[in-house]
């Protein structure tokens, strides 16, 4: 049975948990306020928000809940435009949204009313530090503190942010903008934090999201209850299996043959729904997502180490890696959109082995090392870059499970870049993407490792360019010699993303743009471009 | 006044075809279509999927019981595929059963063996083979032959612009419910209920007064629900009246993009020549239009790039060619400009090569040519309150146009990774439908007892925001506050033999009709005013009606009330043809529109030349909206137009490999603009003029021309690129995406 709370009611459901959480709130429950648009998360407008409890506190994300198993709703707070609605007028995220013309056929509009909210909701939970991250984000406050001035719109960047999965095709967006902007200057007047009883009285969410913190605890309480019930069922079972097993003396060997496993794990689903929609109903799944706990990032000296569970959310927001790598906000905000970056796990996005996955490019420079875990063999320790073999293909058995990923930071002696080019410069799949990881000694070249996807049939690390690179000068004249490696090591094919001839040609102006980005003093850019032109 | 709908979209309460409450009985149906484009068909084998669980039935074209016909300008389109196949997408059967997930389950269960035939994918092929759809036509002033040795400037070349997937949020469908004596009511989103009904009646063989078709809205239309509509309201009603059972249908995106047709792409050859002081003396131009498989709107939609093949222009001597070509491809059909931006845009693409060539900037070509009062257009009609020359000076001043050009070209000079460019988009938009005989509508306006007053037109409502505009014609007419006015849905029985919502014409025809049958019911209930002794001249304000001097008056509610007692008829139905159009066909003159629509655009972009993309800084208008009936409705239509414009020359590529099967078939393939990919600030500036009487209150059509600003978005870049790379001899193929702008950036001769 599958727990949790869907806006001001309890839910207690039998439906399979593989059922998108989009066909049970619109056809189980006949919430048609959530809309379809796509059923692959490139849309929005099938958004929601997942509530997760946290100590006292609930924080809100929001997610394209057409992407989402209804397992993955368990124990948790899911808030449709239904349960944001006020009982005698339109909530403040609502009436913004009409009052600056913010919808016209209004089939998106559910969805960003969903995410808008969100984002309030979300700043409700941050901490002071978070928060003061936010606000060095917006231009404007960035203007302002060049100018002098005091005009600035500080959450103007986050809020942008917040709706950047949602797709509109009427409005152009700027109306939504300006509703969007309006908002932002209203919970700026909140002060410190503008907390629930704060949005409360503002109007932002009924009253009844007071309350929900206590009545998830409850629901949390009653999933625990089942849970044991159910484990000493299963022991008990087990218990009995074995002693009958041990009289048909069945040998070792026969047991260890059968596979460990005859289902498919589900983290965040955000590729499998897409890739699998048809077949999900009728096969067997595991869901992880509800071993997840509330903090799947831990440090361990200079390296990162995140459970299978960490969403790509869980690391664009970590503290320490924002100040290990200035540019890390502006990286992972180039990775997808915002409510599947909310969903999406870091493991599933190197097991998915695509070529051109974004958090793989940028963790194959990292000296990511994978730990898998087998049933019966227990567990090992792959490097990423050793991890893909061919096109889809893994150093990773078929019942291994990635148990945990680890990562270098890097330190202040180095540079890290990451570079993206797409059709559409966010929410957009690579055409091709690169990573560099780069250690100067002087004007030498200590170390260095790229990456790029797009260029072959698994993400690559890019040994070969690496290593003509290291204990070189830094100068132009090298770069361009690399350059020259670099097209001997890479394979692109043309396919809907670009050409062949287009992406041989991005993946020198991408490796350009590395050195250009990091070394802009040491290195001329005209030299870089004209000098392959020539 | 703030769209009537928004409350209820903001809190999800509007009601789309996909929400509307299913009966106990509903059955659920999935076209099936074919994997290739262009086949016979050699056998259809549907028994292992009949087998499968919770199917119901699986239709083909033998179980039609009239005809198996859904073409509108040509009888070209089959519903279900029968013996050959002409585009990968076309439909040969619907599956029926207990749920949309039983039927996908069986439909993979279906077999059909194909033998394959050639594919024709491009349009001058098709016209090199004799594949045309219809008689191409001419469209002629002056005489070009004659005046070539005049010029002081020829310049020819060729254009490609591809074509656009609508991607209306909301996917087409329709719920069809069996009724009593065999007839059906269909809930469709379509902007041409007229059509569905229609349709249906020659598909199923029923009398057209047994098919009642309700729309009540569309989460987007964009045109794509204009002709395309048709096929799912046929199926889903197919499936209805052979089953007597309610039937949904309710395309997922994948089918949609894969199954219906797009904006049309076309190639085009132009010589344009012009002479010593830059006045375009002659242009020839030759469109090939890529149809796809059979007519649709196509036709139609050739005829407008024909009329709006010298845009804003004023050019004594022109010859103007269009074929319409048979493809392999889904049926490409109405897409918000109807052709006009085709033909926009070959002309714009010649004024650039010759700016180029000459040496100058297009703008001065361009501000030189603009058409004036009294210039005759190719199809014969003599221009009157044009704006073209005022809105250009109206943008070039209010926008400080010449600083902006040197602030531009000085970046330019300073910077070797990022260069900038700037166009000027000046634009003429004929308002009618361009078939004089479409131009027409009517209103159902009742009022009841209560004072409460219902209005039913054939507008759709699909974000545009004609119901708000209807509902302040009603309201202001009859003095009345608007909440007592409903704007009910578009529906059949209520309004007959409707026009499609289209042309942008769908404030204009039913607002008209409305305001008339208001009149008319103003006229009577003054009469019943005047009979309780309200003497002289009378008028409706703040829910009264008063005297002249305001020295007497009666209330609404009472007079609506007398009327009744007194027998008055309290419900009108009006009927509203444009006067003065008119279009030969056999001659290809006339006056075939009510009025244009007129403005100026300036863009600017940044080219980030290290990577090939660029932004849109910001983009600064100003557009001839008339008298504004609804600024706010209005700027949203401004805005939004001027961004799905952007798209479709920039990052909208829509792409079929060589065997005609569409690769872009999905939002993860085919991006349409996000809100980081609009223009950092667009200004909208609006033209001061009087409107014109046959615009409703004066209040011009605003549904697509500002589409057309999109257009400076493509020669903006194309400037950046050229600053770059001088010496490149550059195409003209839209969009310009980022592929096409890196691989230029870096291309040598």
């Amino acid at each position: 049975m599958i727990q949790f709370l869907l806006n001001n009611r309890l839910i207690q459901t039998e439906q399979s948990g593989a059922m998108t959480l989009l066909d049970f709130i619109r056809y189980d429950q006949q919430l048609r306020g959530t809309k379809i648009g796509c059923r692959e998360g490139d849309c929005g407008a099938c958004t929601v928000l997942t509530g997760e409890l946290d100590g006292d506190q609930i924080r809100y994300r929001s997610v394209t809940c057409c992407l989402m198993p209804l397992a993955n709703a368990q124990g948790r707070h899911i808030v449709t435009v239904e349960g944001l609605n006020l009982p005698d007028q339109l909530n403040r995220v609502q009436q913004a949204m009409v009052q600056n013309s913010g919808t016209q056929c209004g089939f998106c509009t559910p969805g960003f009313v969903v995410s808008l909210s969100g984002f309030a909701l979300r700043l409700s939970t941050m901490s002071p530090n978070a928060r003061a991250e936010l606000k060095t984000r917006s231009p404007s406050v960035l203007k302002a503190q060049a100018d002098k001035k005091e005009t600035a719109r500080p959450y103007e960047e986050a809020i942008i942010s917040a709706i950047d999965g949602n797709i509109c095709r009427c409005t152009g967006y700027k109306s939504i903008e300006r509703a969007a902007f309006e908002l932002a200057a209203e919970l700026e007047e909140s002060g410190a934090a503008p907390d629930l009883p704060w949005l409360e009285s503002r109007g932002f969410i009924p009253e009844y999201f007071l309350g929900a913190a206590d009545r998830l605890k409850g629901v949390r309480e009653s999933i625990q209850h089942l849970a044991n019930q159910r484990g000493k069922a299963e022991l008990q079972a087990r218990e009995d299996a074995a002693r009958a097993a041990d009289a048909a003396s069945s040998s070792v060997a026969s047991r260890d043959s059968t596979p460990a496993r005859d289902f498919t794990p589900v983290g965040g689903g955000t590729d499998l729904y897409v890739q699998k929609h048809d077949q999900i109903l009728n096969m067997d799944w595991q869901f992880l997502a509800s071993a997840r706990t509330v903090t799947p990032l831990r440090f361990e000296g200079s390296r990162c180490v995140i459970s299978s569970l960490a969403t790509a959310a869980d690391l664009m927001e970590e503290e320490r890696l924002l100040r290990a790598i200035p540019q890390w906000y502006a990286y992972m905000k180039l990775v997808s959109s915002t409510p599947i970056r909310h969903m999406g796990t870091v493991a599933g996005n190197l097991a998915n082995a695509s070529p051109i996955g974004d958090l793989t490019i940028l963790l194959l420079v990292l000296q990511t090392r994978l730990t898998l875990r087998h049933p019966r063999r227990g567990t090992r320790i792959v490097a990423l870059k050793d991890f893909y073999m061919g096109y889809k293909k893994m150093d990773k058995d078929e019942d291994e499970l990635i148990e945990s990923i680890d990562f270098e930071l890097p330190d202040h002696q180095q540079h890290f870049s990451f570079e993206k080019v797409c059709k559409r410069s966010y929410l957009d799949i690579a055409t091709v993407n690169s990573a560099m990881c780069i250690r100067m000694e002087q004007d030498r070249i200590a170390d260095i490792r790229l990456s790029m996807g797009g260029v072959a049939p698994v993400p690559a690390f890019l040994a070969e360019t690496s290593g003509f690179l290291i204990g070189q000068q830094l100068h132009e004249g090298t770069i361009l010699k690399a350059a020259s490696v670099l097209q001997e090591e890479i394979s692109p094919i043309g396919d809907v993303r670009g050409s062949e001839a287009y992406k041989r040609l991005l993946a020198r102006q991408l490796f350009f743009a590395h050195f250009i980005e990091c070394f802009p003093d040491r290195l001329s850019a005209e030299t870089l471009l004209k000098g392959s032109a020539s | 006044m703030i769209n009537i709908d928004a409350h209820n979209h903001v809190s999800g309460k509007s009601v789309y075809l996909d929400d509307i409450p299913e009966l106990r009985d509903t059955l659920y149906a999935l076209p099936f279509d074919a994997p290739v484009a262009h086949a016979r068909i050699l056998s259809l084998n549907l028994d292992a999927a009949r087998q499968m669980p919770g199917i119901v039935r699986i239709l083909s074209a033998k179980d039609i019981p009239g005809e198996n016909q859904i073409g509108g300008i040509v009888a070209d389109e089959p519903l279900l595929a029968d013996e050959q196949i002409h585009f990968h997408g076309q439909c040969i059967g619907v599956i029926i059963g207990v749920s949309e997930h039983h039927c996908r389950q069986a439909s993979k269960a279906i077999q059909v063996e194909f033998s394959e035939l050639p594919a024709i994918l491009d349009a001058r092929q098709a016209q090199a083979q004799g594949q045309l759809i219809v008689e191409p036509r001419t469209f002629c002033i002056g005489n070009p032959d004659q005046v070539w040795g005049e010029c002081r400037h020829i310049i020819e070349g060729n254009t490609e612009v591809n074509g656009q997937e609508h991607l209306y949020i909301e996917t087409q469908g329709a719920y069809a419910r069996p009724k009593e004596d065999g007839s059906l009511l269909i809930s469709s989103s379509t902007q041409a209920p007229t059509a569905v009904q229609r349709m249906i009646a020659r598909v199923l063989a029923l009398p057209m007064h047994k098919v009642e078709v309700d729309t009540v809205r569309l989460g987007g239309g964009f045109g794509g629900k204009e002709d395309q509509a048709n096929s799912w309201a046929v199926m889903a009603a197919l499936g209805a009246h052979l089953l007597q059972r309610p039937v949904k249908l309710s395309l997922h995106r994948l089918e949609d993009m894969r199954m219906t047709g797009k904006r049309h792409p076309y190639s085009a050859d132009f010589k344009i020549g012009l002479s010593e002081d830059l006045k375009i003396l002659a242009y020839e131009v030759t469109h090939y239009q890529n149809a796809g498989a059979s007519a649709d709107l196509s036709p139609a939609v050739m005829e407008r790039t024909l009329f709006h093949s010298t845009n804003a222009y004023f050019i004594p001597h022109v010859r103007a060619t269009a074929y319409c070509c048979r493809t392999n491809l889904p049926p490409n059909t109405a897409f918000r400009g109807f052709g006009g931006p085709q033909g926009k845009f070959v002309i714009e693409a010649a004024i650039v090569k010759a700016a180029e060539r000459i040496g100058v900037k297009a703008a001065e070509i361009q501000a030189k040519n603009l058409i004036g009062d009294g210039d005759e257009m190719p199809y014969g009609q003599v221009m009157q309150k044009t704006q073209a020359r005022q809105s250009w000076t109206q943008c070039m001043e209010q926008y400080e146009y010449s600083q902006q050009r040197e602030r531009v070209d000085r970046f330019n000079q300073s910077h070797s990774t990022q260069k900038k460019g700037l166009a000027v988009q000046p634009i003429c938009f004929g308002i009618s439908f361009t078939n004089t005989m479409m131009n027409h509508a009517r209103a159902l306006v009742h009022i009841y007892l209560d004072g409460s007053v219902v209005v039913s037109t054939g507008a759709v409502e699909m974000g545009q925001g004609v119901n708000t505009k209807l509902l302040q014609i009603a309201s202001e007419c009859f003095g009345i506050e608007p909440r007592r006015v409903r704007i009910e849905s578009a529906n059949t029985l209520r309004v007959a033999n409707t026009s499609p919502t289209a042309a942008s014409a769908g404030a204009d025809l039913n607002g008209k009709a409305l305001l008339m049958a208001c009149e008319a019911l103003v006229g009577r209930l003054k009469a019943v005013a005047s009979q309780e002794g309200l003497l002289g001249d009378l008028f409706f304000s703040d829910e009264h009606i008063y005297t002249r001097d305001r020295a007497s008056a009666m209330s609404w509610s009472d007079l609506v009330t007398k009327a009744f007692q007194k027998r008055v008829c309290l419900s009108e139905n009006a009927h509203y043809a444009t006067p003065v159009i008119h279009f030969d066909k056999s001659m290809e003159k006339g006056h075939p529109f009510a009025y244009h629509v007129y403005g100026t655009a300036i863009v600017e972009v940044t080219l980030d030349c290290i990577r090939g993309r660029y932004v849109l800084d910001q983009v600064q208008l100003v557009h001839d909206l008339g008298q504004s009936m609804n600024s706010a409705i209005d700027l949203g239509q401004i805005e939004g137009g001027l961004v799905q414009g952007i798209g479709w020359l920039t990052l909208e590529e829509v792409q079929f490999n060589d065997k005609g099967r569409l690769l872009s078939n999905a939002l993860s393939t085919y991006k349409i603009p996000d809100i980081y990919s609009v223009p950092g600030q667009i200004q909208v500036a609006l033209l001061e003029n009087e409107g014109h009487e046959l615009a409703i209150k004066k209040s011009k059509a605003v549904g697509e021309p500002p589409l057309m600003y999109g257009l400076g978005a493509y020669f903006a870049i194309r400037e950046a690129v050229r600053a770059f790379n001088p010496d490149l001899e550059l195409k003209f193929d839209a969009p310009y995406t980022p592929e096409k702008v890196l691989m230029d950036l870096y291309r040598q001769e």
